[in-house]
This record gives C-alpha cells, structure tokens and sequence, in this order.
C-alpha cells in the first residue's frame, strides 16, 4: 500500500489528567481513517459538597462552596449568594451589586489572564511550557502575571484574600472596603487598561487554527449589562428563559466514562464559556472594548472554538473597565448589607463563572438551613461539546499526523475549554496501540 | 535599610500549617536584623502570585514545610540555586512555590538574595527550632563584625 494513503488503527490513551479540581484522561481510537471512539474520561472521585452542605446555614453554605474551586470561588459564593436571597425576597440594593460585579471582574480577570499566558498561548507559539514560553515573550508573560496580580487583589478588596475569600454574605458583604483602598486599586486598573487593549491585540494576531465548528453557545444574557453577574439563560438558537426555568430544558445525564455529570440542552450538547458569552453578549460590551476588537478585524459571533482565547482577551478588557466605571465616585456605605429573614422554599441562582454557567438549586428550610443541594458547573456541561470538538477538530486537522501531533492537537482542544482538567493536560503520557 | 520580607506559605491545615507557626513565632521573638527593615506575610498556594509578593525586595526568605529527612520539627536553609532545579509540571490550578520561582527566574522578577527556611513536617516548632531559625537567618544576612 502507498504510505501516504495507509490508514493506521491508532489508539491514543491519556490515561491521567491528574492533580487537580477534576481528574480525568483522553481516550482515542481511529480505525480505518475514522475516529471510532473518543471519551473525556473523567474519573475524579465524588466530592461530595452537594452532600456538605445539608444542615449548613445559608450564611455557612456560601463559604463552604468557595471551597469546590480554587480558581472560581467567587462564581460559587455568588450563585448561591443570589439562590438564597432570591427565595427570601432580599433586594441588597444597587451597591452591593455593583460591588459584586466588582468582585467578580476580579475573578475573570485573574483566571483569563493565568489561562492565556500560562497554559493556552504556549500551544499556539509552539512551546511546551509558559515557562518555555517566557524566555521569548517575557514581556507578555509579564503582562499575565500583572493582570493575574490585579485580579487576585480586586478579589481580596471584597474578600480578605483571593483564594477562598469570605467577604460574601446573604445580603450583601461582611464589610465593605475603605475609599482609600478602593482609589488604590481603582488607579491600577486604569494603568493596567492599555496592557489590557493590548492583550486584544496580540490575541488576534496568533495564529490560530481555522476551526469552525457547528455549536450551540449558551450564557447568561442581562437587559443592560454584559452577562457576568446575573440574566437569563440564553442561546443562540432561540432559547431565553429565567434561571428557575433551568429544569425545564437542561437534562444532567450520567455517562459510563465520567464521574462528572454531562448536560443537555434540549438533548443536544452545547458551549458555555467565553466564547459562548462574547457570541450572545456581543451588544452588551461597552463601545471602547468594541472599537478595540472590530480593530482586530476578527469578527464576532464566531463558531471557531480557538477564538476562545481572543473572548478571554476581550472579557478581560471588558472587565478592566467594568471595574473603573463602577469604582468611579465610591462611597463607604454605612453598612454593607441588608437584614433579612429565612423561609422555607426551594433556592435557585445562578452567574457566570470565568469557565461558564454555574447553575445551583437549594432546598431550605424554614429556620434557613440547606436540607438538599444541587450545583452545576460549567466544565461538566461541556465535557459532551469538547468530545465532539475533538472528534471534528483532528478530522479537520487531518488524521494521517503522527501520533505526537493528534495527542497535541487533542491537548490543545481540550485546554483551549480551560476546563480545571486542563491543567494536567500539559504533562501527560501518551500510549499509541496501532493494530 | 535594605528590604526583606518572611514570607510564610502554607495553609490552616495539618503539617501545611508548620510553615505558618514559625514565621508567627518568629515574630513574637521580635526578630531583628541590623541593616534590614522587615516584612512580614503569609500565603497560600499563592502560584504565580507569588511573585508579586517578591517585587521590591533586596531579600526573600520563604518558610515552608519541608518532607525530607531531618529531625521533626527541625529547620534548614535552601539556597537559591537548590530552589531552582526543581522540575514541576506548571498548571493554573497546580503551579507551586518552585515552578513560579522558576518562572520569576526566567523574567528577573526575583530579589537577588532568596532563600527557604524548611522546617521538617512531623513536629510544630520548639523553641529549639525557632532561636535555630533566627540563627540561620542572623547569619545568612547579618556580616559578622
């Protein structure tokens, strides 16, 4: 047979993503020329918080599920945060809003900015590591690292510290930050905007891999605002309802390979993230982050999945700039939350996550204590679209490569979802059974 | 004055905590170097955050728990170039103490002195532990007349 035309029976198995908020591996089969068989296998032992939590008060729960991720724990304090007052019929009022967008600008700031300099750009510049990497592009290492820096300390201004913080309570904050506090970051964040148009920029002119998929992009879509903190759940495919309505059209499925529950829209697989949030979003960026991307020349929405990472760039700039506008003219308020009064009911919030929807249901009883949980987070519902963008990714990029070049092209898939799993991604083995 | 800052890394839990206790120990001793102006701070899992922590300092002594084979509860200095061989995967969830060392090396962010007090998990400090420490660090930074 001509070798050019052999067709290898290929099976690639990665067998440990280990290390980190959810453990899993890669299992691949081509047969004939034809993926026969691909599985994100997710293996990490259940957790248990759902669990945890029962009999916790609402105040406790909302640091306990700070703990299920160290790079998100903003998103979980405020889905729940939300959840509960929702239930008990708490407005805490414009500023404890603004400041929880605040806050959460931080978190999308820190985890954008660690994923595109540390573990995505290197796939894209050709280098096996950030620290590879940073030997060339120092500069720009330096730029993430800033950035990283920035959004950690908007973290703590409202949360003590970064990791974990415990500044969030059911009605508002357990103490709001000092004016001078607040012009000190609020200085940084207008020295880091340049930086941040510039990341845009550099984000663009990667050169990316052609990809376009057909997929279904979902996120939170709010009246006025960029969806971050709070709306409803919207596609792009027509559907717009309340995040009480979840049940109605997302199914959690188990699958054999997985300890992490897949999800359904509609019974089909769907993207939530950034790319999904920007394709919805798309008018709710303020008109300075706009003119700097129609700049690029890469138009929006897009069904290129490697654009990932230019929607992480843009929602960094977003961010920077959300935080200056909503810090402009802080004032202390004389107390940084409302009073409030449980009640027995089911409790439903949700907010977007650096990573996508995190969707969380309560059942609480009348003296305000958790009795069943339920959270959905955003990795899991896109294990089902990552299989399918691998599977459609090597097709494209051609299944003749060697075995080096599909294991890398299925990594960079893969992290370019900056699912937690990602970060073992970087330093696996490889096992190529050919028959 | 030069600049230097004990940076204590660890978390509230277990052996982690070791790292902790004898900076906080250190600090009620009311440690003193002539010719340094102290600071003092505490991280967990601060990955590549760290090296913010480092910026503007003429010195760096990081205190950490350490799984070796030294007596419980003893303590010792790492040096800078032991630091850096460290060989670790880099991740953004799993990026520790040596690979942001690493990559503060590779873009000139570190302090030209650094070093790690590591104390031996298995005991928390003694008193024999920390007037060791304020041994080590006094000779580390402190000419001898």
């Amino acid at each position: 047979m001509d070798k050019g035309h052999e067709q290898r029976d290929i099976r690639i198995e990665v067998p440990v993503l280990a290390r980190v908020e959810g453990e899993g591996a890669l299992e691949l089969d081509i047969q004939s020329g034809q993926i026969s068989n691909v599985k994100l296998r997710i293996f990490e032992p259940p957790r248990f918080f759902e669990k945890f939590v029962e009999k916790h008060t609402c105040d406790d729960v909302i640091d306990m599920v700070a703990r299920i991720c160290g790079i998100c724990p903003v998103a979980y304090q405020m889905s729940a945060a939300q959840a509960f007052e929702s239930l008990f019929g708490i407005d805490p009022g414009q500023w404890v809003r603004d400041m929880r967008r605040v806050m959460y600008c931080g978190e999308w700031l820190q985890s954008h900015a660690l994923h595109i300099h540390l573990l995505a750009a290197p796939d894209f510049l050709g280098f096996g590591s950030a620290l590879e990497m940073a030997a060339k592009y120092p500069d720009e290492v330096r730029r993430g690292l800033m950035l990283q820096t920035l959004g950690n300390d908007l973290i703590a201004l409202f949360g003590a510290r970064s990791v974990h913080p415990v500044g969030l309570r059911v009605g508002g904050f357990y103490r709001a930050p000092s004016s001078a506090a607040v012009d000190a970051i609020r200085a940084r964040l207008e020295q880091a905007l340049p930086q941040a148009e510039a990341l845009i920029t550099w984000c663009a002119s990667l050169d990316l891999p052609d990809d376009r998929q057909g997929f279904i992009s979902v996120g939170l879509r709010h009246p006025q605002e960029y969806g971050i903190y709070s709306g409803n759940v919207v596609s792009d495919n027509g559907l717009d309802i309340d995040v009480a309505d979840w049940d109605d059209h997302f199914r959690e499925i188990h699958i054999p390979h997985s300890t992490a529950l897949h999800a359904e829209l509609d019974g089909e697989p769907y993207l939530v993230g950034p790319l999904a949030r920007l394709n919805i979003n798309l008018d709710r960026l303020p008109a300075d982050t706009i003119e700097v991307l129609q700049r690029t020349g890469i138009a929006f929405p897009s069904n290129n999945m490697f654009h990932s990472m230019l929607a992480r760039a843009v929602e960094i700039h977003m961010a920077v700039l959300e935080a200056i506008s909503l810090l402009d003219g802080y004032r202390e308020p004389e107390r940084a939350w409302v009073d409030w009064q449980p009640k027995a009911g089911v409790a439903i919030g949700a907010s977007e996550a650096p990573r996508g929807i995190l969707w969380h249901r309560y059942d609480v009883d009348a003296g305000g204590h958790v009795t069943s949980a339920r959270i959905v987070p955003p990795t899991s519902q896109n294990q089902g679209r990552i299989e399918q963008d691998i599977v459609q990714s090597l097709q494209a990029f051609g299944l003749d490569h060697d075995d080096d070049a599909l294991r890398l092209r299925a990594e960079t898939v893969i992290r370019n979802y900056d699912p937690c799993i990602s970060c073992a991604t970087h330093f696996l083995t490889l096992k190529v059974n050919r028959s | 004055m030069r600049r230097l800052i004990l940076l204590g890394i660890g978390s509230p839990f277990g052996d982690d905590t070791l790292g902790w206790q004898l900076l906080d120990a250190l600090v009620e001793l009311g440690l003193e170097l002539p010719g340094w102006q102290i600071a003092y701070g505490k991280a967990d899992r601060p990955g590549p955050a760290l090296l913010e922590r480092l910026q503007n300092q003429d010195a760096a002594v990081l205190i950490d728990a350490m799984q070796g084979d030294e007596p419980p509860g003893s303590v010792r200095l790492v040096g800078r170039a032991e630091l850096l061989q460290q060989d670790s995967p880099m991740s953004s969830h799993g990026m520790g103490v040596a690979e942001s060392l690493a990559l503060g090396e590779q873009l000139d962010m570190l302090p030209s002195a650094l070093h790690i007090l590591a104390i031996q998990v298995g005991a928390e400090p003694g008193p024999a532990a920390v007037a060791q420490a304020r041994s080590l660090l006094t000779a580390l930074l402190v000419p001898r007349a």
